[in-house]
């Protein structure tokens, strides 16, 4: 999906013109266009892909129904009717086929969860029982939505959003029954406000844009109070107090974060020493110094320090957002930094929580393996950094004992795959974006092949960490479509070992020679410089393509053990092989 | 006793609210003189329904009695009372016997 062409189609039952609105007019990234479907049509539009509305050019859609119009048994059960709950489930079922087959008309599908109008108390106390071959309303509405959730789980394209959260969040003002009757507009502006940044939000994450690194400051930011002055022991964090209690939540919820895949750094005008002292010794700590992917506690400017750090990290740096208690260390990395995301940070301690919550920056559509892996995957690079003091390279990449495994891309590896594909700027040789359908669709014709990569070494697995395709022509010259891989693992032979599998299936194809043209962008520069001076490939004048001649063998670097894995087995029995 | 600079406040919130959905070209300034409907007034059908709930409820909200705007005396017979800012303020001030 590509940011900067997204086109939204809107398909509801009840007037939904104001989040069109809302998501045009919106500042936040993307920009975009939307078309608001027939009104009140939306099963014949998700059943008929022949209609005009389909046809505009839309790569994404909402699809946003009240229960009781997408499921005719649930609205006979409002009415009091006697209706079973596997009735109403059968028609989930049903609705959710339609919502699956729609979905491959568009790159991303919205589909926000059945709510009823925040006013609407039905029948109290029997709500939420089960009795006699009927069920509550509000009870079957909560296994409607579980039920529409799994059955949409596994679509990639589908994402299923919260809308109880809008609603909670508007309050009473969620929804207005007299907007209802005269305009048919079901929610207010402030749900739809809601729902637009969500949706962005979302967008953000399959986009791969969105943040992967926090850095934090210590004082009054982790912990209450000064350090330095009071020592660790004099620090308000945990205990029995509000402040020192919504420190630890602030904590919580960023280890929480740090669970889904999210790098906690550290940026401090501290003596080091002192603050990992505390950090270490202090019982009340809920974050742990193997929680933090990397750190910089000096006097220095804090700004220069987030560039080192984002460095070491081999991060982007508008891929980190920053937080600071104090606005003047946030207003001086946002004009130095100005990628950075400085957010205001409320002078209330107490409100540190609710506002990490509010920041709609680390969204994806899915969390892999490697995500779940990343901070200790760092805390074994700084212990790899470590063991390359005083060996020569050579000493040092034998040391490592790396192993490589390449596997066709399957449903074991298609989700980190897709993301790799979809956010890897450095070394990536022709900055293709492609959805996860679409990558499994381009793999599909017999003269291509596209591999990723799996790197281990002794410290460490580093996970799903390249990816390289080829297309084999008629002409006996086959072209390398892709070439990517994460920086974490550039610079020790994996390139080499990567060709050669590319190689070694071109020659089975029958080709004579083997081309990687070089597509420039803003940021692939080390791509180029690879190919160019360490790829061992023939190169024309310009630097632009790169081949190699099949009659000669490719050196396949010796430090490496190079083997075939299994596309299609589970992630974690893939990693598990890898140990 | 309605006061009026308290419905004005109640206004500019709805203002602010409706706001979001009208793109930067259509932006409504939080003015007395602010045209609402009518030639030069930039909020159409759905929107002017949408803001004059949001004034009726930020009112009522900020402990007035209940009371609409919508039914038909309002809307068909006193039009002239949505054409700006100011207009429906007096309106509502009126309204609400002040």
């Amino acid at each position: 999906m590509d940011l900067k062409t997204l086109h939204t189609l809107l398909i509801a039952d009840h007037t939904i013109d104001q989040l069109g609105a809302i998501l045009k007019s919106d500042a936040d990234a993307p920009a975009m266009k939307t078309t608001v479907a027939h009104f009140d049509q939306v099963q014949q539009i998700l059943m008929n892909p022949a209609l005009s509305c389909w046809k505009e050019g839309a790569n994404a859609a909402v699809v946003w129904t009240r229960p009781e119009r997408a499921i005719d048994s649930f609205r006979r059960l409002m009415n009091h009717e006697r209706v079973s709950l596997d009735e109403i489930l059968a028609d989930v079922d049903a609705f959710a086929d339609l919502i699956l087959r729609a979905s491959d008309r568009v790159e991303a599908m919205f589909v926000p969860t059945w709510v009823l109008p925040s006013w609407w108390r039905g029948t109290g106390g029997l709500e939420m029982k089960q009795a006699k071959g009927t069920v509550g309303v509000h009870r079957a509405l909560i296994a409607m939505n579980a039920r529409l959730c799994e059955r949409l789980d596994n679509a990639s394209r589908v994402h299923v959003l919260d809308a109880s959260r809008w609603m909670a969040s508007a309050g009473k003002t969620a929804t207005n029954h007299k907007l209802w009757l005269m305009t048919k507009a079901m929610f207010s502006l402030e749900v739809f406000k809601d729902a637009a940044a969500d949706i962005k939000a979302i967008v953000r994450g399959v986009c791969g844009v969105s943040k992967k690194l926090i850095v934090l400051d210590l004082d009054d930011t982790l912990w209450g109070g000064i350090v330095g002055e009071n020592g660790w022991e004099g620090v308000a964090l945990g205990g029995h107090d509000p402040i020192g209690e919504s420190f630890a939540d602030f904590q919580r919820a960023l280890k929480s974060l740090k669970h889904t895949g999210i790098i906690l750094g550290i940026v401090s005008k501290n003596d080091e020493k002192t603050a990992l002292t505390a950090i270490r010794e202090n019982p009340e700590m809920v974050l742990k110094e193997g929680d933090f992917a990397g750190w910089r506690i000096n006097w220095q400017d804090k700004a220069t320090n987030i560039k080192a750090l984002v460095e070491e990290l081999n991060l982007g740096l508008d891929s980190v957002i920053f937080i600071d208690d104090n606005p003047a260390e946030r207003a001086r990395v946002k004009e130095t930094l100005p990628q950075v995301t400085v957010p205001d940070w409320p002078a209330d301690k107490m409100m540190y929580t609710p506002a990490l919550h509010a920041l709609r920056l680390f969204d994806r559509p899915s969390v892999t393996d490697e995500d779940l892996g990343r901070t200790e995957m760092y805390v074994a690079e700084r212990q790899r950094s470590e063991s390359r003091v005083n060996v020569s390279m050579d000493e040092w990449l034998a040391s490592l004992q790396l192993k490589i495994t390449y596997e066709a891309l399957g449903s074991g590896n298609i989700k980190r795959a897709a993301q790799l594909f979809n956010k890897t700027n450095q070394m990536n040789l022709t900055t293709r974006r492609m959805t996860e359908a679409e990558l499994l669709d381009w793999t599909k014709s017999g003269k291509r092949a596209m591999y990723a990569y799996r790197v281990a070494d002794r410290f460490g697995d580093y996970g799903l960490t390249g990816l390289a395709s080829v297309e084999v022509g008629a002409g006996g010259e086959a072209i390398v479509a892709d070439f990517l891989l994460s920086c974490r693992v550039m610079g020790r032979g994996v390139e080499k070992a990567m060709l050669t599998t590319l190689l070694n299936f071109a020659s089975q194809m029958g080709a004579k020679k083997t081309t990687a043209k070089y597509i420039e962008t803003k940021r692939n520069k080390p791509c180029l410089d690879y190919f160019k001076d360490e790829s061992g490939l023939a190169k024309n004048d310009a630097n632009t393509e790169f081949w190699w001649e099949h009659a000669m063998a490719f050196p396949m670097p010796t430090h490496i053990t190079l083997v075939e894995g299994d596309g299609n087995a589970p992630a974690s029995e893939t990693e598990a092989a890898h140990a | 006793m309605a006061n009026k600079q308290q419905i004005l406040d109640a206004i500019y919130g709805a203002i602010d609210e409706v706001n979001a959905a009208q793109g930067s070209e259509n932006q409504i300034a939080k003015d007395p003189k602010s045209v609402l409907f009518g030639q030069g007034g930039k909020l159409d059908s759905l929107g002017l329904l949408t803001f004059v709930l949001q004034v009726e409820q930020r009112v009522q909200s900020a402990g007035h009695p209940s009371f609409t705007l919508t039914d038909e005396k309002s809307m068909a017979d006193t039009p002239t009372a949505f054409r700006t800012v100011d207009t429906l303020a007096d309106y509502v001030v009126g309204r609400l016997g002040g």
